[in-house]
């Protein structure tokens, strides 16, 4: 007999302390080799170098049951104008909506203001720069979206992957009631200095941090 | 069972009825996902002590425990064996400047009215506002205390506090809460090592842990917070 710990044990210690990294971190990016780890699925960057390693819950298990017994969850800032960011990067970057949205394809900042105007059904106003930034770095940090703030560029994040095919329905329908994003122009491999400078600060309510 | 289909809680959820089942998925999502401790009597899951078994078998799965608070309420943290083998990993997900700022909050917030005794109990909880100017420091620039203020508001580490008359000012967020009392003790003795280093207490601590400097993950932020004591800066 080994005096090792069984197999099971040690498998369920690699899976607890994968789970543990990933709800102190968020979705991680590993190497394309790094074994399973039971409930985390995979969400293959395109290029194939890694994978990111997203929590996934069973069915009956969310956020719903909060709603119910009317306890918030951990409060997002400026709510509202995120979900309105979100749903525009949805737009700009899924954009074969017959397949799933993971991966997607790379939007731009330049279609965010874009849509974000139209949405509005005004003119861009100054403040809007603001407030769209502060939502790109609240999902960034959040991995709903990949924001690429030097590039001005930004791409669905891993935790889509996790998207049903009923969420999807929701979001194709959504999509369709957003104006149209201009046709994406990267600036990836452009000279920086070319990039429009963005705002030091995020936004209002948090001008309140100083 | 064709709606559950998850590798890791299906094995323990199989087995449950349907009810049982429903019951303790909803408790586990509620200490999971609710920003403050929920109360026993909103849930079977949590008020049946054998459903209440279950939802810590799934816990303990990904690395948590359920965690008692003020003898009625329930969340969910790390389990202590996980963040002592994430922390000997050298695993730690807050930038050194966020851990800064959040030391100071807890330094002003709850470790100087503990010690006036104006706090009482082993609780992160405090409704004593830590001020802007009680975070500034030459230290850390402005702009990195805004973002990292933005960065602990989001994870739910810190809170503004509800006291507006001196500016805007911060208190523990309820994320603290979820500290299992191991851990609430590990906290306050490396809070002790980095205000009081040459205290007998911090002695005692280091003698306790067997070992001469912290090694504990709060290590860093609490050096770093005890050169800004040391110049009186903080």
């Amino acid at each position: 007999m080994s005096t090792q710990p069984s197999e099971a044990v040690e498998r369920r210690l690699y899976n607890a302390l994968w789970w543990a990294k990933v709800q102190s971190a968020g979705p991680l990016a590993v190497e394309s080799d790094t074994p399973a780890v039971a409930g985390l699925t995979r969400a293959a960057e395109p290029d194939g170098s890694t994978v990111w390693l997203v929590p996934t819950m069973p069915s009956g298990a969310g956020h719903a049951v909060l709603d119910e017994l009317g306890t918030p969850p951990v409060a997002v800032e400026q709510p509202n104008e995120t979900a309105r960011v979100l749903s525009i990067v949805v737009a700009c970057c899924w954009t074969d909506r017959s397949g799933t949205a993971w991966p997607g394809a790379i939007g731009t900042l330049t279609q965010v203001r874009a849509v974000y105007a139209g949405m509005r059904g005004r003119a861009e106003q100054s403040s809007d720069l603001t407030l769209i930034i502060g939502s790109l770095r609240r999902l960034h940090a959040t991995h709903w979206i990949r924001w690429n703030e030097k590039a001005g560029e930004v791409r669905l994040g891993p935790r889509v992957i996790n998207w049903t095919a009923a969420d999807q329905a929701t979001l194709r329908d959504l999509c369709r009631h957003l104006p149209d994003p201009p046709a994406a122009v990267l600036t990836t491999a452009a000279d920086e200095s070319e990039a429009e400078p963005l705002p030091a600060s995020d936004d209002g309510q948090e001008a309140g941090d100083e | 069972m064709s709606e559950l289909q998850h590798a890791l809680f299906d094995p323990l959820l199989q087995d449950l009825s349907d009810r049982a089942r429903d019951e303790v998925l909803a408790a586990f999502s509620a200490v999971q996902y609710a920003a403050h401790p929920v109360a026993e009597v909103q849930l079977a899951g949590l008020r049946d002590v054998t459903l209440r078994r279950q939802v810590q078998k799934m816990l303990k799965l990904i690395g948590r425990v359920l965690v008692q608070v003020e003898g009625t309420h329930w969340t969910s943290g790390y389990a202590d064996d996980i963040a002592a083998a994430l922390t000997a990993q050298g695993w730690q997900p807050l930038s050194v400047v966020d851990r800064a700022v959040l030391v100071l909050v807890l330094i002003h917030s709850v470790a100087i009215p503990r010690s006036e005794g104006i706090l009482t109990g082993d609780s992160w909880k405090s409704a004593r506002p830590t001020t802007v100017d009680e975070l500034r420091t030459t230290k850390i620039s402005g702009e990195e205390r805004r973002l990292a203020l933005q960065r602990l508001r989001a994870a739910g580490l810190i809170q503004l506090s509800g006291d507006h008359s001196g500016g805007p000012s911060y208190i523990p967020g309820p994320q603290l809460q979820r500290l299992t009392p191991a851990a609430r003790r590990r906290l306050q003795d490396q809070l002790i090592l980095a205000a009081a280093p040459a205290s007998p207490i911090a002695e005692a601590i280091r003698a306790r842990n067997g070992t001469a400097t912290p090694l504990d993950d709060a290590s860093s932020s609490a050096e770093h917070s005890r050169a800004e004591q040391e110049e009186g800066v903080a």
